[in-house]
C-alpha cells in the first residue's frame, strides 16, 4: 500500500536532484521487489516507473518477463502500461517475445477496439519474423474492420510485418489496394502511406496501383495526403516514362493552385526528380541511349514546368522564412544540373544567402554556388568567398570603431553587429567547408577550372590564413600538385611560399589549437624541389633551419631538413635565381659561370647548418632525427673537404658541388592507383617470410639489439645511403642537360631564362591587383596559357579502374526485405512449401547449362574421327550412346525449364490487375502519341506479332491480314522487324523485308514493305514515295513492272499505312549491303531517307537443315573459316527461348536445334558465282557470375546493372565463310541486344 | 522507415518525452538545435545519411522529429503543431509540468498521431474523439 505512484518517483527525483543517482537507486531496488508481487496495480505501477526511468537512460531489460504479465492484465490501463513498456524496452532478442504471440492474438480479437488498438500500436515496434509470420493472417483479416481506427492502424502496423517477414506482402497487397478506395480518408492515408514506403524500396512492384493512385491525386484535398501520393509518383516516375507525361498536368495545377506551401515543395521537388523537367537541349544528354533520348525530346510542357518551378522557388528563397529559404535552395540544387541558366538568373539572392545567419542555410546556398561555377566566374566567386572568410583591413577597421562606439554609448548595445562578417570569420565549421569546397572544384578534372594559376596558388596561399580553418594538409596536397603539374607557376609559387615560410606572424599561428601550419610541409617541399626559382637562398636556409621551426609538428620539420640541403646544393651551385640588378649581370658573362660565393660565406652557411642539424638529429621524431643525421653527416663530409687553389682565388670545393646531383631529376605525378596497380614479378611470393620469424624468444631483447644496429648503420652510411637512392633517379635523367655546371656554363640558356623570369614577374604584379567583383561573366584573362601536366604516371601496361566498378550498390536491411518479394511471381498462402519447390525449380535452371552443348560438340569431333578412323563401329555406338545421354539430359532441363515455366504461369495473373494498368497508361498512348522509343516498340510487337502468325497461320490479326493481303503466308514468314528509317514529328517510318529466292544467276528478289505511323493530329491524307534504283539493286512493284511512285491512301491519326514492294538485288560474293536513296512527300514537306538492305538478305528464306547436317557442316574447316563471338546481358533468362527467336528472325538464321538455355542457328546464302556460304551459330545465355570474369564483361555488366542486378548473359558464337558478313551480323546483334 | 523518432527536450537539453520507432541499439542521443531554420542534416550520430531532424520550439520545450527523405520537411512542421494542439487540448493550457509529470499518458497521445514511425491522423478533432473515448473508458475501470 505504500509504495510510490509514478507521481512520487518524479517529484522525489526533482526534489532529491543533489543526489539523484541514489534517490534512483533506492527506488531501483524498491521496483525490483515491487514488480515480483501478485497485485498487478502494484505491477503496473512498478512498470510505469521503469518506463519512465528507461527515459532517463536506465536499463529496464531485466523485467522483460513483469512487463509480459502486465500487457496479459484484463484493465486496460495496466495493458497500456504494458505495452508501451514493450515497445521502447523489447529488443529482436529478447527471449520471452515468444511467449507474446497468443496474448497479442488475443488482444487483436478483443471486444474492445481499444485494446486491438494497443495491441497493434504495441506491435508496430515489437514484431519479430516469427511475429511476424504467427499473426499476418489476422492482421489481413483485420483489414476489413468494421472500425475505421482499427483499418488504419492495421495498415500501419501491416507495414512493420512486411519489413520482418515480407511474404505476408503476397496476400495483403491486394487487400492494401481495396483500402486505398477505403470510405473513410483516414484509411486511405494510411494506406497511401504503407504504398509509399514500399514503392520507395521497390517500385517496380506497385506501379499497377498508379491508376488509382493517380484518382485520388485528383480528387483528394487533404494536402498531408497529396503529399503522399506526389512523393510516391515521384518514385515511380522514372519505372515508367509514360507516367510523367499523365503527371505533369496535375502536378503544374497543384503548384500553381495549391495555397499551401508543403504541398507546393513537394510538388516542386518532384517535377525535378522525377523526370518531369528534362535537361536543357545543349546538355550532351543522347549519349545514354534510348532513355535520354527519349527525355532529350523537347516538350513543350517541360519549359512551362520549369519556370513556374524557378518562379516559384525564388518566392521560397526570398521569403523571410527560414525554412522555406532552406528548401528552396535545397530544391534548385536538384535543378542546377537540369536548368543552369534559369537557375543561374537568380544568382544574386543564391550570394545573398551566403550571409545568412544561419548555418544550415549558408551550407546549402554553398552547395548551391560551388555547382554553379563555371571558368568564366570561377575567380569571382573564390574571391566573393575568400573575402567573407577574411575580412578585409577596412572592415576589420570598421569592426574596430563599432566596437569602441558600442562600449562608449550603451544605446548601441542592442544592436546586432554590423555585418555578418565578423561571425563568418570566426566559425571554423563553415569556413573549413567553403575552403573544402573551393579546393574541390577547383581541382576538379586536373584543374579544369582554372585558367590563371598564380592567382590559384595566392588563393590557396591565403586559405591557409584564414583564422578557425584546419585545411593545412589539404591545401598543402593541391600546392604540391600544382607545382607538379604545372610547370609555368612554379616560379611564382616559390617566391610567394619563400614568403610565407618568413612570415613571422603566421609562424605565431602554431600558438592556436586550429591553425594550418601544416601547409608549411609543401611549402617546404616546393622550395626545396625547384629551388633553382629560390631568389635569396641564404636568408631562406636561416628560416628553414631555426630554433623556432621546433614548434612545428614533426613531418613538417623532417620537410624542412631535406629543403634546407636542397636550398643549400642548389645555392652552392648557383643554380639559384639571380638576383634582379640586371643591367650589370647581362655584361659580365664571368657572373654566370659560377656565383661568387665567399669563402667566409660558404663556411658560414655550413657552420650554421651543422649547428643546427646536430640539434635536430636529437629531436625526439624518429623521421627528423634520421634525416637531420643524414645531412649532419654530408656537411661534415664538406666541411672537410679542402678547397681548390685556383688563380682566381678561392672558389667552392668542386666534391661540395656534387651534393646539387643528389637532387637531380624531375617528378611527375604519379596516379594513387600506381603502387597497387605494379604487376608482382615472377617468382616473388609477397606473403613469404624474408626471414623465418624467431620461435618464441623474447621478442623485446630482439627488436633492442636490431635498434642498435640499424642506428649504428645509419650514422655511418648515412650519406652514402642517400645518394645510393638518389643514383636511380639520376640514372634516369639526362645527365649532361640537368648537370648543374653545364648550365651554369652556358650563358645562352640561362639568358633566357632570366628574360622569361622577369616578364613572370611582372605579370604576376598585373595579376594579384584587386579584380572588381561585379564583374561577374568578363573573367579576367589569365595572365598566362598555363600547360598543366594531366597525365599520372602509371606502371607500364596497367589501367586503372573507374570508380563506378569499385562502388557496389548497398541496401539497407528493410529494402532488402520488401524487395525479397516480387508480386509478380508465386504467391500462396502455404508460401513456405512453395517457396521450397520455388527454390528446387531455380537450382534446376542454375545447374550448369553447357554440358549439353559440350556434348553435342564432343559428338562433332567423334562422328569425324570415326568417319577417318577405321574403327567405324566401335566409334559410332560410344557416339550413338552419347547422343542418348545428351537427349536425356536435354528431357530433365526441359522439364526443369517447363516446370518453372508453369510456376510463373500459375502465378501470371498478378495479385494486382496488370491489363488495368496497361489501359490506364495506353489510353494515354493512343490520344497523345509519345515518340521515339514507345512508338518503336508498338512497331515492333506489331512484327513479333507477325512473326507468331508465321508460325500458327491463322488467324491473321486484322491488321497484318490488310498489310499483307497479296502476299502468300510463306513470304511473310520471314518478314520480322520493322527497323525505323525516318523519324519526323509527323510520322514515323519503318522498313523490313524478306527473301523470295534467287530469280537469275545474278539476282535474288525480296518482297519489302513500308510503314507508316501517323504520329501528328490529323490524319494524314497520303504519302507519296519515289525510290532511286541504287548501284546494285533495284526497286519495282509488286507485280514486277518497274516503280515511279508509290502512294499510300489517308492514314488515320496513331494508325499505319503500308506498301508493298519489290527488291531485285545482285548477288556478289563478298555479300555486300545494299543501299537506295528515297524521298518521301507529304503535305508537310519532303525528305530523303535511304533504305538499306543488309547482308542477310542473301540468305535463303528458308532453308532447313538436321542437327547432323549442322554438325557436318561445321566439320569442314573450309566452311566456316572466320569466327567471332558477342556478348550482352539481358534482364532476365527466363524468356530466352523467345528472345532467341527474335533474334534468329532478325538475322535470318534457322534454327537448328534448341535445348534449355542454349540454341543452335544455321544460314546459308543463296549462293551465286562465288559458292553457297555458311553462317553456324550458338546461342548460350547462363545467369550473371557474382565476378564479371574479364573486361569485356565488366563493361558490359555495367550497363546490365542499370536494368537489373539479377540477369543474365547472353553469348553469341558465330563461324562464317565470310568475314564481311560476320561483322554485319555481330552488328546486327548488338543493334537487338541494345533494344532489350 | 518514415519517421525515426520523436523527441521532446526542454531548452536545458533535458530529455521529457524519447519516442523511439526503430529499435537503436543505444539511448541518449545528444541533440543542440540551435540555428535558426528548423532542419538538421543527419549525422553518423543519428541514422546516417537519409536522416533529417525537424523541430521546432515552442516555450520551453523543444519538439523534435528524426525522419527520413520520405517524409515531407514542412509537413512534419505541421505535424508538430498537431501535436502540440493536441497536447493543449488534452493538458488544458499545457506546460512543461505537464509532460515531466504524466510521461505515460504524453506517450499515449503520441501514439494517436504516430504509430511506430507512421503518421496515423493529422486531424485534430479525430484525434481528439479517440482520447476522450479512452479517457472514458479509462475512467470506468479504474
Amino acid at each position: 500500500m505504500f509504495e510510490k505512484s509514478l507521481h512520487d518517483l518524479i517529484r522525489g527525483i526533482r526534489a532529491n536532484a543533489s543526489q539523484e543517482e541514489r534517490f534512483i537507486r533506492t527506488c531501483l531496488d524498491e521496483m525490483r521487489a515491487e514488480v515480483k508481487k501478485t497485485d498487478l496495480d502494484v505491477k503496473a505501477t512498478a512498470v510505469a516507473k521503469l518506463f519512465y526511468l528507461h527515459m532517463l537512460g536506465y536499463d529496464m531489460n531485466w523485467a522483460a518477463f513483469h512487463i509480459i504479465e502486465v500487457m496479459s492484465s484484463h484493465v486496460l490501463w495496466h495493458k497500456r502500461i504494458g505495452y508501451i513498456a514493450a515497445a521502447i524496452s523489447f529488443r529482436q532478442d529478447t527471449n520471452v517475445l515468444m511467449l507474446c504471440t497468443n496474448l497479442i492474438k488475443k488482444d487483436l480479437q478483443s471486444n474492445n477496439y481499444l485494446e486491438a488498438a494497443l495491441a497493434l500500436n504495441g506491435l508496430c515496434t515489437i514484431v519479430t519474423p516469427d511475429l511476424g509470420r504467427d499473426l499476418s493472417p489476422d492482421l489481413i483479416a483485420m483489414m476489413n474492420h468494421s472500425r475505421a481506427y482499427i483499418r488504419k492502424r492495421v495498415i500501419l502496423c501491416l507495414y512493420k510485418v512486411f519489413l520482418k517477414y515480407p511474404e505476408a506482402l503476397r496476400v495483403a497487397v491486394p487487400r492494401l489496394k481495396d483500402r486505398l478506395e477505403d470510405s473513410d480518408p483516414s484509411v486511405v492515408s494510411a494506406a497511401v502511406n504503407v504504398v509509399c514506403e514500399l514503392a520507395r524500396k521497390n517500385p517496380k512492384s506497385y506501379l499497377p496501383l498508379a491508376p488509382q493512385l493517380f484518382t485520388i491525386l485528383n480528387t483528394s484535398t487533404n494536402n498531408w495526403l497529396l503529399i503522399k501520393i506526389v512523393k510516391l509518383f515521384g518514385a515511380l516516375c522514372p519505372l515508367e516514362p509514360r507516367l510523367i507525361k499523365k503527371l505533369v498536368n496535375p502536378i503544374t495545377n497543384l503548384i500553381q493552385t495549391t495555397s499551401a506551401m508543403s504541398l507546393a515543395y513537394e510538388c516542386i521537388l518532384t517535377a525535378i526528380t522525377g523526370g518531369m523537367i528534362s535537361a536543357e537541349h545543349d546538355a550532351s544528354a543522347s549519349v545514354d541511349g534510348a532513355s535520354a533520348t527519349l527525355s532529350s525530346t523537347d516538350r513543350p510542357t517541360d519549359s512551362i514546368l520549369a519556370k513556374i518551378c524557378v518562379s516559384k522557388l525564388k518566392v521560397f528563397i526570398a521569403d523571410s522564412d527560414q525554412n522555406l529559404k532552406y528548401l528552396g535552395l535545397f530544391a534548385l540544387c536538384k535543378l542546377l544540373p537540369l536548368r543552369p541558366k534559369a537557375v543561374g538568373e537568380h544568382r544574386d539572392i543564391i550570394l545573398d544567402c551566403l550571409e545568412d545567419n544561419d548555418i544550415s542555410i549558408r551550407m546549402r546556398a554553398l552547395e548551391l554556388v560551388s555547382s554553379m561555377v563555371s571558368k568564366k566566374n570561377v575567380v569571382v566567386i573564390v574571391e566573393y568567398l575568400i573575402k567573407q572568410l577574411i575580412p578585409s583591413e577596412e572592415d576589420e577597421h570598421a569592426n574596430d570603431m563599432h566596437r569602441f562606439a558600442s562600449s562608449t554609448s550603451s544605446s548601441l548595445h542592442h544592436q546586432q553587429p554590423t555585418s555578418a562578417k565578423l561571425t563568418l570569420a570566426s566559425d571554423s565549421t563553415y569556413g573549413n567547408e567553403v575552403i573544402s569546397r573551393i579546393l574541390a572544384f577547383c581541382s576538379k578534372d586536373t584543374y579544369a577550372l582554372v585558367a590563371d594559376f598564380q592567382w590559384y596558388v595566392g588563393a590557396l596561399i591565403r586559405f591557409v590564413k584564414v583564422r578557425g580553418a584546419v585545411v593545412g594538409l589539404e591545401v598543402a596536397g593541391q600546392l604540391m600538385d600544382v607545382c607538379v603539374r604545372v610547370e609555368g607557376v612554379r616560379d611564382f609559387a616559390v617566391n610567394a611560399l619563400t614568403a610565407l615560410i618568413m612570415d613571422e606572424s603566421f609562424l605565431e599561428s602554431t600558438a592556436w589549437e586550429k591553425n594550418n601550419t601544416d601547409v608549411l610541409f609543401a611549402a617546404a617541399w616546393i622550395v626545396g624541389e625547384y629551388s633553382r626559382y629560390v631568389s635569396n637562398p641564404q636568408e631562406l636556409i636561416q628560416y628553414l633551419i631555426n630554433p623556432r621551426m621546433t614548434r612545428l609538428s614533426a613531418t613538417v620539420q623532417s620537410s624542412y631538413v631535406q629543403a634546407a640541403l636542397k636550398v643549400y646544393a642548389a645555392w652552392l651551385s648557383g643554380n639559384t635565381k639571380q638576383p634582379q640588378n640586371s643591367d650589370l649581370m647581362v655584361l659580365d658573362e664571368s657572373a654566370f659561370k659560377k656565383p661568387s660565393i665567399s669563402k667566409e660565406e660558404f663556411v658560414g652557411a655550413n657552420q650554421y647548418l651543422l649547428q643546427g642539424m646536430s640539434k635536430l638529429s636529437g629531436s625526439i621524431d624518429l623521421e627528423v632525427q634520421e634525416r637531420a643525421s643524414n645531412a649532419f653527416q654530408i656537411l661534415t663530409l664538406i666541411n672537410s673537404l679542402e678547397a681548390p687553389l685556383s688563380l682566381d682565388g678561392w672558389t667552392v670545393p668542386d666534391a661540395a658541388l656534387d651534393l646539387a646531383t643528389l637532387f637531380v631529376g624531375e617528378l611527375n605525378p604519379v596516379n594513387p592507383q600506381a603502387q597497387s596497380l605494379v604487376p608482382v614479378p615472377e617468382g616473388l611470393d609477397l606473403d613469404a617470410w624474408i626471414h623465418d620469424p624467431e620461435p618464441d624468444v623474447a621478442l623485446d631483447e630482439i627488436s633492442e639489439v636490431e635498434g642498435y644496429g640499424d642506428d649504428g648503420e645509419g650514422s655511418l652510411f648515412g650519406g652514402e645511403k642517400k645518394s645510393g637512392k638518389k643514383e636511380s633517379r639520376k640514372a634516369a635523367a639526362d645527365r649532361k642537360k640537368d648537370d648543374p655546371f653545364y648550365i651554369g656554363n652556358d650563358p645562352t640558356s640561362l639568358d633566357k631564362d632570366d628574360e622569361a623570369s622577369k616578364t613572370k614577374t611582372k605579370k604576376t604584379k598585373k595579376s594579384t591587383k584587386p579584380r572588381d567583383l561585379n564583374l561577374f561573366d568578363s573573367p579576367p584573362a589569365p595572365s598566362t596559357e598555363y600547360a598543366i601536366n594531366r597525365n599520372d604516371e602509371l606502371p607500364k601496361g596497367a589501367v586503372v579502374k573507374s570508380l563506378k566498378d569499385k562502388l557496389k550498390f548497398l541496401e539497407d536491411e528493410d529494402t532488402m526485405a520488401v524487395r525479397s518479394v516480387d508480386l509478380s511471381s508465386p504467391a500462396s498462402a502455404a508460401s513456405d512449401t512453395h517457396r521450397l519447390g520455388w527454390e528446387v525449380n531455380r537450382a534446376a535452371l542454375l545447374s550448369e547449362p553447357t554440358p549439353q552443348l559440350k556434348d553435342v560438340g564432343v559428338e562433332v569431333v567423334r562422328k569425324k574421327k570415326g568417319g577417318s578412323s577405321k574403327k567405324d563401329a566401335e566409334s559410332e555406338v560410344s557416339g550413338g550412346k552419347k547422343k542418348k545421354k545428351t537427349k536425356k539430359t536435354e528431357e530433365q532441363s526441359g522439364r526443369a525449364t517447363a516446370a518453372v515455366l508453369d510456376s510463373h504461369r500459375q502465378y501470371d495473373e498478378p495479385a494486382v490487375g496488370a491489363n488495368h494498368v496497361d489501359e490506364f497508361f495506353d489510353v494515354e498512348l493512343n490520344k497523345k502519341p509519345s515518340r521515339g522509343a514507345s512508338i518503336l516498340s508498338e512497331t515492333s510487337n506489331v512484327a513479333l506479332m507477325s512473326s507468331t502468325v508465321a508460325a500458327e497461320p491463322e488467324p491473321l490479326p486484322p491488321l497484318l491480314a490488310s498489310v499483307f493481303e497479296t502476299m502468300e503466308a510463306d513470304e511473310i514468314a520471314g518478314l520480322s522487324s520493322f527497323k525505323l528509317c525516318l523519324e519526323k514529328e509527323e510520322f514515323l517510318l519503318g522498313f523490313d523485308w524478306t527473301s523470295l529466292g534467287r530469280t537469275s544467276e545474278e539476282e535474288i528478289c525480296l518482297s519489302a514493305c513500308l510503314l507508316v505511323y501517323n504520329s501528328s493530329e490529323v490524319a494524314s491524307s497520303s504519302f507519296t514515295f519515289t525510290i532511286a534504283p541504287g548501284s546494285n539493286c533495284r526497286v519495282t512493284s509488286v507485280d514486277g513492272s518497274d516503280l515511279v511512285k508509290l502512294e499510300s491512301g489517308p492514314v488515320p491519326v496513331a494508325g499505319f499505312g503500308k506498301m508493298l514492294l519489290k527488291v531485285f538485288l545482285k548477288t556478289n560474293s563478298a555479300l555486300e549491303p545494299a543501299s537506295v536513296g528515297a524521298t518521301c512527300m507529304t503535305e508537310s514537306g519532303v525528305d530523303t531517307f535511304a533504305l538499306t538492305i543488309p547482308a542477310m538478305a542473301h540468305f535463303a528464306p528458308a532453308c532447313t537443315i538436321t542437327p547432323t547436317g549442322f554438325a557436318e557442316c561445321l566439320s569442314n574447316p573450309a566452311n566456316c573459316p572466320h569466327a567471332s563471338s558477342i556478348q550482352f546481358p539481358v534482364p532476365s533468362v527466363d524468356d530466352f527461348s523467345t528472345l532467341v527467336h527474335t533474334l534468329a528472325k532478325r538475322l535470318r538464321l534457322t534454327i537448328v536445334e534448341e535445348v534449355s538455355m542454349a540454341v543452335s542457328v544455321y544460314g546459308r546464302s543463296i549462293g551465286s558465282k562465288g559458292g553457297v556460304v555458311h553462317v553456324a551459330g550458338l546461342i548460350k545465355a547462363r545467369l550473371k557470375a557474382a565476378k564479371p570474369a574479364n573486361a569485356m564483361m565488366k563493361a558490359l555488366s555495367a550497363s546490365a546493372n542499370a536494368a537489373g542486378a539479377a540477369g543474365g548473359i547472353v553469348s553469341f558464337e558465330l563461324k562464317c565463310g565470310s568475314a564481311a558478313l560476320i561483322d554485319v551480323l555481330i552488328e546486327e546483334v548488338n543493334d537487338f541486344s541494345s533494344t532489350l | 522507415m518514415a519517421i525515426k523518432a520523436t523527441l521532446i527536450f526542454n531548452n536545458t537539453g533535458k530529455p521529457r518525452i524519447m519516442q523511439w520507432y526503430q529499435q537503436m541499439a543505444s539511448g541518449n542521443p545528444i541533440v543542440s538545435p540551435e540555428s535558426a531554420c528548423n532542419f538538421l542534416e543527419g549525422s553518423a550520430l543519428i541514422g546516417g545519411n537519409d536522416t533529417k531532424i525537424i523541430y521546432r520550439h515552442y516555450a520551453t520545450l523543444y519538439f523534435v522529429f528524426v525522419v527520413d527523405s520520405s517524409e515531407s520537411e514542412l509537413g512534419i512542421l505541421d505535424l508538430i503543431q498537431v501535436l502540440v494542439e493536441v497536447l493543449d487540448k488534452a493538458f488544458v493550457n499545457v506546460c512543461e509540468l505537464d509532460l515531466i509529470f504524466r510521461p505515460d499518458d504524453v506517450s499515449s497521445i503520441l501514439s494517436e498521431i504516430v504509430s511506430g514511425g507512421m503518421v496515423l491522423e493529422t486531424n485534430l478533432p479525430n484525434i481528439c474523439d479517440v482520447l476522450t473515448a479512452k479517457n472514458e473508458i479509462n475512467l470506468r475501470t479504474r
